[in-house]
């Protein structure tokens, strides 16, 4: 167990973390050049296509230093904001981590709210500079930008180039501490995620702390209590290899015969059945979603595809709700919900890219809970459920993390604080670059306050947040009534104070993209049977440059003649399609 | 003699349906111009017995270079051989850009046909694209110069606007690019929705509308084309003969499905419109009316007044029925 390192990297994209990850995989020789592809460890398509890794594969490495041969497990965090209780059960796994920054770009806010979950660990962190090599590489200043943080001065590498990674592997062998446990003791292991296999269900990737685990063992899952018999363990090479018994500080995967990758989940700790009373791991929380939206397949007819890739989907990602729902204007679709906005894209686009169905989602929204006037606590994930009158509603705030150049600081205050945001620490990385704190309500960043971000900072700023707690909040549902009838997949749930920009704005968008009819169509945005804004669509008036030929005179008179009799009847109100591209165009791009 | 009416050959055939459009067509396939044929034939034995004379000849679509050559030869010598249509002053047949090859320019200059109007609608690729319109601007050129080439003297262009995405600037860049090929005739018609288009692709802005309805006029009557209906400009002499029979409230017989006529038959002025579908076509169904004296009157004020001529009002009582129902319009 003393030859044993787990560990991570922490970066962030771009970075290039997968990019080191490969360099190791070539030194340690786990596999040969020819095996080699880039970024080897990405292992969905559009990790490897969009240069961001969502999580890449664990893999177990050797490698001999000092006359010795180390194991070397590379357990990774998935890169994103909207994952990061995914990248904490990471980080428990491991002993030691890999701070990487790139000299181009310096410390950006994602990075630090990583280093401070691996620090919360215990973790020994090896500060890295990657893309030395680059021409515009800033060493100093992220050296300076690195030190100020966790007051110490970091490796410089080349992941591209190889060089420096050597070195980076001794210094980790020799800076981050073995993995304690005793293989003797109950079996105590946690799972730092899952994955669904059509043979051979759900394949379960833990870290051991205690005990053994062998096939024909018995385990239990603490959450569910549910047991399995062990059929199979083995480690990652990076596919996985079959093995007799994975032991205390060891890393590597247990098949058990669970279906149902729901019931393995993160964080959670697997002990020996037999001995049920053995205390979980700490730190496991069911992984809940935080934003919801509907999904309305554009073409109505895919509706059973979008079933069916949901259901798929949901195999190998614990985190992904849905439930089927109707809109009078889309059609049927699904209530889904998910970590985070990225996390929603990542499923939009597999659903698109696996399955062929192009999607319709609606304004995304955070839960909400609602105390009603009957004394009840409901929690509401959607506008249609938010009632009218209530007694109190709260809604979830997060701890948002920015890092600017310190010139654009101004616009970006002046943003959270359009966005309701209380400013909370506040400073300096080096002269130039700031990093500041804020208290956010989640639903005022699950919109595009990331673009808004980038666009105000001209793209420099980088930004992170964690969830800290439901609070009081003055919500309202803002409707939507066209032509006198609700449309109810525009309603959104929206704080008081932006019901009236809002309102305005969408109504505004509406008046654009609704054909003009016969008849005046009346656009309304209405808080409860109040209206807030308003805008007509002027009836249709004779188009006299329409085109007359190709002789079929009758219909031209017919429709003349419909007209006026449709100026008689001005007052009577006729129904509206609103069309999905309207819709489309509506909810995209607020503000 | 009776003056000769206009023929209208509807050709209901695409490759591909345009975003916006609503007239009848459907994939060129061997069996459908069986039926086709077959529709055909029986129109012109129900015709032939009226003895109309015609003197312009409209081939519209559809699009009626997406069939063979071959095909539309033997369509047309069909017509040939069952009416009166030696005499043309005007034989005008509609051209999509990028299906016109050298056999159809051959093929119609043997079959006598004097006017081209191609289906240009734009000349900016991001325009055509979301038009859903199966040829590119390069395309267009193409089939102008050589339609130019092989002598053909009278050459209209359709153009579109008032669609979203379509700015006055883009409009105008269109009617430059139409102006320097100068050809005889041009129509700028604004897009219209009806149901059964694939998209409403119509620009909401009634006010950009007006603009762009101005800028047409403005920019081609600098460029010496007359307007002469809402939609039609022209170099003085080359108005559409055939186009003016619906306009002046003229008579006309239309071929194929979804094809309209309007004639005298004994004193009922007859409009009738064949059907939409193939199948029944070829059994020749379709819809009679005969128009009333105010139904009449009312398609003399809105024909009629589309055009550059108008009205012509002639005595005390005709000028007070019209006065009233002009106001009922």
């Amino acid at each position: 167990m003393k030859n044993i390192r787990n560990f991570s990297i922490i970066a962030h994209i771009d970075h290039g973390k997968s990019t080191l990850a490969d360099r190791f995989l070539e030194i340690t020789d786990t596999l040969r050049a020819r095996d080699m592809k880039e970024q080897v460890l990405d292992s969905m398509d559009l990790e490897r296509e969009k240069g961001i890794t969502i999580k890449m594969h664990p893999v177990r490495m050797r490698y001999k230093y000092n006359g010795e041969e180390y194991i070397l497990n590379l357990i990774d965090t998935p890169g994103h904001v909207d994952f990061s209780y995914e990248v904490s059960r990471s980080l428990a796994a491991c002993e030691g981590a890999i701070l990487l920054v790139d000299a181009t770009q310096g410390v950006e806010a994602q990075t630090i709210a990583n280093l401070y979950l691996a620090l919360e660990q215990n973790l020994e962190i090896i500060p890295v500079i990657n893309k030395i090599d680059l021409p515009n590489a800033q060493i100093g200043k992220v050296e300076h930008q690195i030190e100020e943080l966790i007051g110490e001065k970091p490796l410089k590498v080349s992941a591209k180039l190889g060089w420096g990674v050597k070195e980076l592997i001794e210094e980790m062998i020799k800076r981050v501490p073995p993995p304690e446990g005793d293989p003797q003791e109950p079996l105590k292991a946690l799972i730092f995620d899952a994955n669904y296999e059509d043979y051979r269900g759900v394949v379960i990737y833990v870290r051991l702390f205690d005990g053994t685990v062998k096939p024909g063992m018995k385990i239990m899952l603490k959450s569910s209590g549910l047991s399995y018999e062990v059929m199979e363990v083995g480690y990652f090479t990076p596919e996985t290899e079959k093995t007799k018994e994975l032991k205390a500080g060891e890393v590597g995967y247990i098949i058990a015969g669970i279906k149902d990758i729901t019931l393995a989940r993160v964080g959670d700790t697997v002990v020996d059945a037999s001995k049920p009373e053995t205390p979980s791991l700490p730190g496991y929380r069911e992984a809940k979603p935080m934003v919801f939206a509907g999904f309305y397949p554009t073409l109505s007819s895919d509706y059973p595809l979008l079933e069916k890739a949901l259901y798929k989907l949901k195999l190998n990602d614990a985190a992904l709700h849905f439930q089927g729902e109707y809109s009078p204007a889309l059609g049927p679709g699904f209530r889904c919900g998910f970590l985070g906005m990225l996390h929603m894209e990542i499923v939009k686009e597999r659903i698109k890219r696996e399955f062929g169905v192009e999607v319709v989602i609606t304004t995304p929204n955070v839960e909400y809970k609602v105390k009603t006037k009957d004394g009840k606590e409901i929690v509401v994930d959607s506008p249609k459920e938010f009632p009218d009158h209530y007694l109190e509603a709260y809604e979830p705030y997060v701890l948002a993390e920015i890092i600017t150049p310190k010139e654009f600081l101004g616009n970006i205050q002046q943003l959270v604080m359009k966005r309701r945001g209380i400013q909370r620490k506040f400073q300096f990385l080096d002269e130039n670059t700031v990093y500041f704190e804020f208290e956010l309500p989640l639903q005022e960043i699950i919109f595009d306050f990331y673009d808004r971000l980038k666009s105000v900072s001209r793209g420099y700023a980088s930004f992170d947040y964690e969830f800290l707690e439901f609070r009081k909040t003055d919500a309202v549902r803002l409707d939507f009534i066209v032509a006198g009838e609700r449309v109810e997949a525009l309603s959104m749930i929206v704080h008081r104070s932006n019901a009236y920009r809002i309102g305005r704005k969408i109504v505004e968008k509406l008046k654009r993209e609704i054909p003009r009819h016969l008849f005046e169509v009346t656009i309304q945005a209405a808080i409860g049977n109040k209206i807030i804004a308003k805008e007509r669509i002027a009836p249709l008036r004779k188009d006299v440059t329409a085109k007359c030929y190709g002789g079929d005179i009758t219909r031209k008179r017919k429709l003349l003649e419909k007209q006026k009799e449709g100026k008689r009847r001005m007052k009577k109100i006729g129904r509206v399609e609103l069309p999905q591209e309207a819709f489309l165009n509506v909810v995209r791009a607020e503000d | 003699m009776r003056k000769p009416l206009g023929l209208y050959l509807h050709i209901p055939f695409c490759n591909q349906k345009c975003n916006y459009c609503t007239f009848f067509s459907v994939t060129p396939a061997e069996e459908l111009y069986n039926l086709y044929v077959k529709g055909l034939r029986r129109e012109l034995k129900f015709f032939k017995q009226f003895g109309f004379t015609f003197d312009t000849f409209f081939v519209g679509g559809g699009t009626p270079t997406s069939i063979p050559p071959k095909v539309f030869e033997d369509i047309i010598k069909i017509i040939m051989e069952e009416l009166a249509i030696e005499s043309l002053k005007e034989f005008t047949v509609e051209v999509n850009p990028e299906s016109l090859t050298d056999d159809h320019i051959v093929l119609f200059k043997d079959l006598g046909i004097n006017r081209i109007s191609i289906g240009a609608q734009s000349f900016i690729e991001e325009e055509l694209r979301f038009l859903g319109r199966s040829h590119g601007v390069k395309d267009i050129h193409k089939a102008y110069y050589k339609l130019r080439e092989a002598g053909f003297k009278n050459i209209n262009l359709d153009i579109m606007f008032g669609f979203k995405g379509q700015s006055l600037k883009s409009l105008g860049y269109t009617l430059e690019q139409v102006i320097q090929l100068a050809p005889e005739h041009i129509s700028t018609y604004s897009l219209s929705y009806e149901k059964g288009a694939i998209k409403d692709l119509r620009l909401n802005d009634e006010q950009v509308l007006a603009s762009m309805f101005t800028l047409n006029k403005t920019l081609l009557e600098n460029s010496g084309y007359l307007r002469y209906e809402i939609s039609n400009y022209a170099k003085p002499g080359f108005e559409s003969l055939h186009n003016l029979k619906y306009w002046m409230h003229n008579f006309y017989i239309g071929l194929g499905p979804s094809a309209s006529g309007y004639y005298l038959n004994g004193k009922d002025l007859l409009r009738y419109k064949n059907t939409r579908s193939m199948v029944k076509y070829a059994k020749m169904e379709r819809e009679y009316e005969t128009l009333s004296p105010e139904e009449w009157l009312l398609e003399e004020i809105f024909l009629k007044t589309r055009t550059k001529w108008g009205i012509e009002v002639k005595g005390e009582r005709i000028r007070k029925k019209l006065k009233r129902n002009l106001e009922n319009i």
